[in-house]
């Protein structure tokens, strides 16, 4: 089986794990980081895809799959101004067209602010029982994270964010 | 005292507010401290909107970053939006706290309906 690393996003080979393990124990093969997660159910292959917009297939898929595997986290996705849904990962949340009705009210709710408030950043949405944040990927790349509850403790915010930089960076270089 | 001055005063007056513009559809109801306002309304009640329509429930409110820290917060109150612009290094968190309460607290609409039918 694959799992991710929660600290770098590394992708770690670990042997088949018996039906029914709910968490999984294991040292990152790179970072040396060790990993002790609960494991989420196999999401419906319906709720998990990846688009190839010229981006390259597989781009986003370290980083949607150690979000989604952060505790607290329900699902996560990453939209273009210009493509749309490019990939997501909201498995037993939503399906792919509802998560593209969703990406487009997100740009938009976003999207406006930015024209009258110099240097926005991120946003988030807080509602009764879901905090939705959206973070910029760059001139029009977004990733939306749909979290359990806002503010997230401390230790995952910073993981999500350790993810997030790590990513921009592995982009960076890949770029050049 | 005019029943709008009591209420927008007393979001005012929440540490950390720096500015605050209250809008509908058609105008700017209320700013303070906000820098072309008509401007940011249409934006400000757009977003709103926007907002509005992801849940069914609506939304409790929203939070933008900002480079310069000035983060930007909205909130619905009815069919208006509040935007509120927060000084540098204030809890964004403790403020929306505090504004929802204030928002809660009062009977905003009412209020808010009560100051237009006065200022005709």
């Amino acid at each position: 089986m694959i799992a991710f690393c929660e600290d770098c996003g590394n992708k770690n080979h670990l042997p088949d794990q018996a039906d029914g393990t709910k968490r999984i124990i294991f040292r990152c093969s790179r970072c040396g980081y060790p990993n002790n997660y609960a494991v989420q159910d196999t999401p419906h292959p319906d709720n998990t895809c990846e688009y190839d917009h010229g981006h390259g297939v597989g781009v986003f898929d370290l980083l949607l799959g150690a979000i989604s595997a952060l505790p607290e986290i329900d699902g996560s996705f990453v939209f273009s101004n210009a493509d749309g849904l490019i990939a997501f990962n909201m498995p037993g949340l939503f399906s792919e067209k509802q998560t593209k009705a969703l990406a487009v009210l997100l740009e938009q709710t976003y999207e406006g602010p930015k024209q009258v408030y110099r240097g926005i950043k991120d946003m988030v949405l807080v509602t009764q029982n879901k905090a939705v944040l959206v973070k910029s990927l760059g001139r029009s790349k977004f990733l939306v994270v749909v979290a359990a509850r806002f503010p997230l403790p401390v230790q995952i915010m910073e993981k999500l964010n350790n993810l997030i930089a790590s990513f921009g960076k592995k982009r960076s270089k890949m770029t050049l | 005292m005019n029943k709008k001055i009591k209420v927008l005063e007393k979001i005012a007056r929440i540490k950390g507010v720096r500015e605050f513009l209250l809008v509908d559809e058609n105008r700017v109801i209320k700013s303070h401290g906000a820098k072309d306002p008509e401007k940011k309304a249409e934006s400000l009640i757009n977003c709103s909107q926007k907002a509005g329509s992801i849940s069914k429930s609506g939304y409790q409110y929203l939070f933008f970053s900002r480079e310069n820290q000035n983060h930007l917060l909205v909130f619905p109150v009815g069919t208006f939006a509040l935007g509120i612009i927060q000084e540098k290094g204030v809890n964004s968190l403790m403020l929306a706290n505090q504004v929802k309460k204030a928002l809660k607290d009062i009977d905003f609409l009412y209020e808010i309906k009560e100051s237009l039918t006065h200022d005709r």
